[in-house]
């Protein structure tokens, strides 16, 4: 905590004197006895000077006034006092919120959500960044979090001292589950200015015999209406004697971050899926549906051989099983069957056609069985929204289920080809001669080991004066695998 | 009336102020944010975008600590606010809310302790100072921080009261019998006593299940976290419940004594309450019917008689 120089002249002269001293005759001297302020009141009155002191017996004023007012005055003014050296206090608090903030660029969300993967250590250690900020501005002897667990009791969680950090298991300076039970029990704050005489905790803090606790303060860890766990800050060291504990602004953000930080440790797959799967596919779907039934019909009607320009796409995930080879089979394929599912709503979206999913890749076509009105504007806009969607969504879903050195690219090519078919058990079977999709395939294999990627050059080709001219928005810095991955977007 | 006069009523009309201690840097803000300036309100944070790091350093700098959204949106604020600052649940100071209702739910629990359970005062060699004793022992185990939980709710008048009325007879039990007893774990079943069969008023619609359940339910449904000992006696109580129920079960003297004393006052008690003797010779009415199951171990039962000889109970 910052030190407090308050200017007693300057208190004393900002009092309501005027108001204080109404029909009564003051006057009103600093310590050093400069007169401050006097009303003319009672000048022939024969008064008496009074001084006005702390309860420690320090001298703030004196005043001049009647025996029959002293003792009235003395107590609005020292009242006045207080209420003035509050602010200043306060607003000497609101200078430290600007340094403060400096320090929450390290603590957001970002750096969690990049990399995601709730459970692995990422939460853990952000929580201990927060923990090592909160001490910088509330100092404190020891901290600890207790989480709570499905078998709805809390367990430790981490503690931070002056010897460093300590998790689960380790020998712990504040080992006091009871103390963080009330707050979580009850989610209040509970503050014991006097540990060893606390009403309900003064056996189990005389219990902890190597660090002597002299006060704590305890806080509910809650988010979302869900409780998580509690915080607990022994021997603190920011508040004044006697001083009630208030959480302000500031404090209140870095818990709430806490909470935040537990919560998608505890849920966040879950809450990533969710809200995913509700909004996340609809924001890449396009303007068009396919629609299959029309597709066979005209597969069953149309004349070959046929010459026709058509645009084939090959894409997927690169590294799909090697990726995921510590995690379970049953995952993996719940995990396939959401990219499949993803990809082909949205090739389906732009009018584009699945050909086939051959394991973790796909093959789509465009204009191939029906005649589709700006099919290439179509399909690049559909490549575009994949590379997107891969980028914004299917990465970090792989990610947060453990998935390593994975990566998803696209291959478009536009050609004329010629359709002919073969005849099987007199059903028409469509059959391409040329190496269209060799080629779309090998786009795809070339493409660089980045979360997205696709080849700009082949959509610049496609959509030539189709579409407005593409635009780079922005190269993200990605850690690991992801990092150059660049985002394109068109301007609208 | 100055333009400016009319500005900022105009600004108070339509606009909400609010600090910008709401807000983290990098995490975005549901909804747009402006600040009056020259004469015009501007908006300075679009909706759904996050504030910068910058943005707050320039606020603080320039000693702007609060910033105004339109009324229109104070649906989105206060749904907002709500989530990311819960303050009712989650800042609320124990010392204005539950200390006051723990303390004096505590002193209703005694009174109504010491209504129904009364000791025989010419069988004590000075009654009123063994009365002080108790009553400042008894306190100190209703202010464990383990039952702080319990003092902080408002349970069903039946359940309180026995509740209360099981408590302290068995703290007076345990007073007269400690040293022929050896529980070694008599502050757990003590306190398992108060909470073992709890209907809050909140759930007394909702709860459709066992008595022995319906603590456990309370607990889940609230998130309350409870000694390990006080889960453990849940089990067991649970386990036995269920035993008891078949007619012919009886208590092996192998089996945890702290518990067999607590289910013996708490049948007893069961008895009393529903026994429709005339009062005068209901305690031993109820006693007898206790000692006919033969359930109990005959030295339990000869405790019983004799604590009973100086205790009273009342309906």
């Amino acid at each position: 905590m910052k030190e407090q120089t308050i200017n007693l002249y300057e208190a004393l002269e900002k009092l309501p004197l005027e108001k204080i001293g109404e029909g009564v005759p003051l006057k009103v001297y600093d310590n050093f006895n400069n007169l401050i302020w006097e009303n003319k009141l009672g000048e022939s009155e024969k008064l008496k000077v009074f001084p006005i002191t702390t309860n420690n017996g320090i001298p703030l004023a004196s005043i001049r006034t009647r025996d029959s007012h002293k003792g009235l005055i003395r107590k609005i003014i020292i009242k006045e006092i207080s209420r003035f050296v509050k602010e200043e206090t306060q607003e000497a608090r609101e200078d430290e919120v600007a340094l403060f903030y400096s320090d929450l660029e390290n603590l957001t969300f970002n750096k969690t959500y990049l990399n995601t993967s709730f459970k692995d250590k990422n939460v853990d250690s952000d929580i201990t960044d927060i923990l090592h900020a909160l001490r910088k501005y509330y100092p404190y002897e020891g901290c600890n979090i207790y989480i709570s667990n499905e078998r709805n009791d809390l367990e430790e969680f981490v503690e931070i001292t002056s010897e460093g950090e300590k998790k689960k298991g380790d020998y712990w300076e504040f080992p006091l589950k009871e103390v963080s039970a009330i707050s979580f029990n009850t989610q209040t704050i509970y503050h014991s200015m006097n540990a060893p005489k606390d009403p309900y905790f003064a056996r189990e803090i005389g219990s902890i015999k190597r660090c002597p606790i002299k006060n704590f303060i305890v806080i509910p860890l809650t988010i979302f209406e869900s409780k998580q766990g509690s915080l607990t800050f022994y021997n603190e060291g920011f508040l004044r004697e006697k001083e009630k504990f208030k959480a302000s602004w500031h404090f209140k953000n870095l818990i709430h971050l806490i909470s935040y930080k537990l919560f998608l440790k505890k849920r966040g797959v879950e809450v990533l899926k969710k809200r995913n799967e509700k909004k996340i596919s609809d924001r890449f779907t396009g303007p068009k549906n396919t629609n299959y039934q029309k597709i066979k019909k005209n597969i069953k009607s149309m004349v070959y051989p046929q010459e026709r320009s058509i645009i084939a796409m090959y894409g997927g995930i690169h590294n799909f099983f090697e990726g995921g080879k510590n995690i379970q089979k049953k995952t993996m394929s719940s995990l396939l069957q959401f990219h499949n599912s993803n990809i082909s709503k949205i090739v389906s979206s732009f009018g584009g056609l699945i050909q086939q999913f051959n394991g973790e890749h796909f093959l789509a076509f465009w204009n191939l069985y029906e005649d589709l009105e700006g099919y290439d504007k179509l399909a690049s806009r559909a490549a575009i929204n994949l590379i997107h969607l891969a980028h914004d969504h299917i990465h970090l879903h792989f990610k947060s289920y453990g998935y390593q050195n994975f990566h998803f690219s696209l291959g478009l090519v536009k050609e004329k080809i010629n359709v002919d078919c073969v005849e099987l058990k007199g059903e028409k079977i469509p059959i391409i001669y040329e190496n269209t999709i060799d080629t779309t395939k090998q786009i795809f294999e070339e493409a660089p080991k980045f979360t997205a990627y696709f080849h700009e050059k082949i959509i610049n080709e496609l959509v030539k004066n189709d579409l407005p001219p593409m635009r780079k928005l922005f190269n993200v810095k990605l850690k690991g695998d992801a990092q150059g991955a660049r985002i394109f977007s068109f301007k609208i | 009336m100055s333009s400016d006069d009319g500005f900022s009523i105009s600004l108070k009309e339509n606009y909400i102020k609010i600090h910008l201690g709401y807000f983290i840097p990098d995490i975005k803000i549901p909804l747009a944010l402006y600040l009056p300036f020259k004469g015009k309100v501007i908006e300075v944070v679009k909706a759904g975008t996050p504030g910068s790091l910058d943005f707050f350093k320039r606020m603080k700098s320039n000693g702007i600590y609060y910033v105004y959204v339109k009324k229109t949106d104070q649906s989105v604020w206060d749904n907002w606010k709500k989530v990311r600052h819960p303050e009712i649940e989650g800042f609320k100071d124990f010392s204005e809310g539950p200390a006051n209702k723990i303390k004096s739910n505590i002193a209703i629990y005694k009174a109504r302790a010491f209504e129904k359970v009364r000791i025989v005062p010419s069988l004590y060699k000075d009654p009123e100072s063994y009365l002080e004793e108790v009553d400042k022992k008894y306190h100190k185990v209703l202010s464990e921080s383990q039952l702080i939980w319990f003092f902080n709710e408002t349970w069903s008048e039946s359940h309180f009261l026995f509740s209360a009325k099981l408590s302290l007879f068995f703290f007076l039990f345990l007073e007269e019998v400690r040293s022929e007893l050896m529980i070694y774990d008599e502050m757990s079943i003590l306190t398992f006593s108060l909470v073992h069969n709890l209907v809050s008023q909140g759930m007394i619609n909702d709860f459709k299940g066992k008595p022995e359940d319906s603590t456990i339910y309370y607990v889940g449904k609230k998130d309350i976290v409870l000694d390990n000992e006080i889960k453990n006696l849940f089990q067991l109580h649970k386990q036995f419940s269920e035993m008891k129920r078949e007619t012919n079960f009886k208590f092996d003297p192998s089996m945890p004594k702290g518990y067999q004393v607590f289910s013996l006052l708490r049948d007893f008690i069961e008895i009393f309450d529903r026994s429709k003797i005339d009062i005068q010779k209901r305690q031993e009415g109820s006693f007898q019917l206790v000692g006919r199951e033969k359930r109990y171990e005959v030295s339990l039962i000869g405790h019983l008689e004799r604590v009973l000889k100086k205790v009273k109970l009342l309906p």
